[in-house]
């Protein structure tokens, strides 16, 4: 009897499971109360501390905008949170909002998923686009509409040891390529007086964005464009790239100045921490790290020019997916608050970031922070002639193919020409 | 109690359940998709017929890591068994410290793919890591182990034995326990030496094991990823990009996902022709 009850419990209980099962693959979203909005936001943000202080302000924002709940989920940075992307926009489960690269602006506006952001811009009065720096603002532009608007900004420049500059005689930072070629030479010379084995300078090496993005700015510098004027056909393949390749080839090969960066990791600051290279193209984004490490010794300079002057703007967008007027619109407050004066300069002012907004750059307090750190300074004076890549929509793809013309060309499998030529002619079916 | 005939069936619903929506459908929708042109961001999707499939064979990159994948399987498979079969037959014994060194041939096995990766870049690096430091004080000038296009597949190799001898390892240890020890008594008896007993009485026995060591592997070689992903991504120049690291690029660097389905079949056919001959032969063997 009792045998029997057990047994017919457990057969109970594979039902309950089986249902369980099946049920729940049919269950659909629930939503919590009907008066908050609930607005999730994905973001690959990596350092802690930068995590904590994005929580801390959506506090503030859900404070003053007690109807919206934002429910923050970390995907990881850029490619490894690639797939949930995909998968989540394949199956419709997309979040409201995403933090990401504008270069994926295009290929997700697409999808017809992305809530284009100029439709709030052109409605609201409360915000005036003219507080966006401009070619920010632009890098969120497909096919003539702003889909995507900015988060936080950067640009490159220089990174440079103090203490190995002044211990070479160096007493100016380098101008033109002609002057960092020198400077890199001199830096070594001094090493190896010294017995020691660092070099001048670090060039990145691998196949990611990082090298492309390095590169690029030396495309433009020697007077070249990413793509042709009208964006359908690469550009990087002519002289200026030719040359760009060749600058960096001498650096490493000729002169024994400068020396790769291990593989896809030409962002990471430990050899230049070390004391393994003097110089080193980097973002704003480690001046917290930095000044942990040694608050006097790390400076910074604008890139050298050649022809011209460029930095290549980075940074990320957000993105705003469609899904209910309440929450779309709710989104575009989230927005607003990030692209605000308030939250700008105090993002900029803790992670390094630069702000989007002109207000927040001009503020009192935040040109007080850059009179205290001329570290950052440097990197808002190059947004000057800083640059966006291209707004295309197989960007990313070209860039695959470009970094793998850069590897083999500073692998030295294929000359400078051969190579770019070769990811030029990959690249021109995608345009 | 009355037995119903469609009791039976009831039992098996979690079972079937699980099966037909995480491995049967999911292989079937990766046919489908690989006849397919999507790239799941835009959402766009349209039929391609075969073209993924023409497309692929023109690709030099599938070759190349068809390439890259049996130089990996060849340099993991063999060596990863015949490490793990010497170690398990030396530390055979009861002794307590080769517990210690079971314990610690083990290790490896408990850490995440992922994690060792990390720490392997660390040891391989360049500059500062320990083994070229190592290297430099018994005079071998520095080897650039990731860097190099011609050493970066082996020290993925390396990394990838480390981690799955310790496994293999315990296997043929189960193997080798099931070995009646009278065997090697009356091998002992007709004067075998280590090497006879181990030719005549281990290997013979331990040939079922063996050859479950074999696919196992075989398999797990063919489907490594996350070493090559944290370590290499592929690189440099393409030299350690395998199979399953080339669909995850063609699926989402080049969000070709009915080219990527379509590598993905090949990969597919090789591991069930692998696994088809195993159980061929084991259907033979019983």
């Amino acid at each position: 009897m009792s045998f029997n009850k057990v047994h017919s419990g457990f057969k109970v209980f594979i039902l309950f499971l089986t249902a369980l099962t099946i049920s729940s693959c049919a269950e659909r979203e629930r939503y919590a109360d009907d008066e908050i909005t609930e607005l999730r936001f994905w973001h690959g943000i990596e350092s802690p501390e930068n995590n904590l202080l994005l929580e801390e302000k959506i506090k503030t924002f859900e404070e003053r905008n007690p109807h919206i709940n934002i429910i923050l989920e970390n995907i990881g940075a850029q490619d490894s949170a690639m797939p949930s992307i995909m998968t989540a926009l394949s199956a419709d489960r997309q979040p409201e909002l995403l933090w990401f690269a504008p270069v994926y602006t295009g290929r997700m506006a697409e999808s017809g998923k992305l809530y284009p952001a100029e439709k709030f811009i052109e409605n609201d009065t409360e915000f005036n686009p003219e507080d966006i720096y401009e070619g920010i603002l632009e890098s969120g532009r497909y096919d003539g509409r702003i889909y995507t608007v900015p988060f936080e900004t950067n640009c490159l420049a220089f990174y440079y040891n103090k203490e190995h500059f002044s211990e070479a005689g160096i007493e100016r930072y380098p101008q033109s390529w002609k002057e960092l070629r020198q400077t890199a030479r001199k830096l070594t010379r001094h090493f190896r007086e010294k017995g020691e084995d660092s070099f001048g300078m670090l060039i990145p090496l691998g196949t990611q964005e990082w090298t492309v993005w390095t590169w690029q700015n030396f495309l433009w510098q020697a007077g070249g464009e990413f793509l042709s004027d009208n964006m359908k056909e690469p550009g990087f393949n002519g002289r200026p790239g030719v040359e760009a390749l060749k600058f960096w080839k001498k650096l490493v090969y000729e002169d024994e100045s400068a020396v790769f960066s291990e593989r896809n990791a030409g962002y990471k600051i430990e050899p230049f921490i070390a004391g393994k290279v003097s110089m080193m193209i980097n973002g704003p984004w480690n001046y917290p790290e930095l000044k942990e490490q040694d608050e006097i010794n790390y400076g910074s300079f604008p890139l050298p020019e050649n022809e011209k002057k460029a930095t290549n703007i980075g940074g990320e967008n957000l993105f705003i997916f469609r899904s209910t007027p309440e929450k779309e619109e709710a989104s575009w407050e989230f927005a607003k608050f990030i692209m605000s004066e308030e939250f700008q300069a105090e993002w900029a002012m803790n992670t390094g970031y630069l702000p989007v907004n002109r207000k927040a750059a001009e503020s009192e307090k935040y040109r007080r922070f850059l009179e205290e750190n001329p570290f950052i300074k440097t990197f808002v004076y190059s947004m000057e002639f800083g640059k966006s890549r291209p707004p295309v929509k197989e960007y990313s793809r070209i860039s695959e193919r470009l970094g793998r013309a850069l590897e083999n060309a500073l692998y030295r499998r294929k000359t400078p020409e051969e190579a770019l030529n070769q990811a030029a002619e990959d690249s021109e079916d995608l345009l | 109690m009355r037995r119903k005939s469609y009791e039976p069936f009831l039992y098996l619903t979690p079972g079937v359940f699980f099966l037909a929506f995480f491995i049967v459908l999911p292989v079937l929708f990766l046919l489908v998709l690989s006849f397919f042109r999507w790239d799941m961001l835009s959402g766009a999707i349209s039929f391609a017929g075969l073209e993924n499939y023409s497309e692929m064979f023109k690709d030099p990159a599938l070759y190349n890591a068809l390439k890259n994948t049996v130089l990996y399987v060849a340099g993991v498979v063999p060596a990863g068994m015949a490490i793990a079969l010497f170690i398990a037959v030396q530390l055979k014994g009861k002794l307590r410290t080769y517990s210690i060194y079971r314990t610690s041939i083990f290790m490896p096995v408990i850490v995440s793919l992922a994690a060792s990766g990390v720490i392997w870049l660390w040891i391989y690096d360049y500059r500062s890591g320990i083994l070229n430091h190592l290297l430099s004080r018994i005079g071998i000038s520095q080897i650039n182990w990731l860097g190099n296009p011609d050493t970066a597949l082996i020290s993925v190799i390396i990394v990838t034995l480390w981690q799955r001898i310790g496994y293999n390892m315990v296997i043929f240890f189960a193997g080798l326990q099931v070995i009646p020890e009278q065997l090697y008594e009356a091998a002992m008896i007709d004067g075998a030496k280590a090497s006879g007993q181990f030719r005549y009485v281990t290997w013979p026995n331990l040939l079922p094991t063996t050859s479950f060591v074999l696919v196992i592997n075989l398999i797990f070689a063919f489907r490594d990823f996350d070493q090559i992903y944290v370590m290499t991504r592929g690189g440099p120049m393409s030299r350690t990009t395998t199979l399953v690291y080339h669909i995850y690029e063609t699926a989402f660097a080049e969000f070709n996902i009915g080219m990527a389905a379509a590598v993905t079949m090949i990969l597919f056919l090789i591991v069930m022709a692998v696994t088809y001959l195993y159980l061929n032969y084991m259907g033979e063997k019983a």
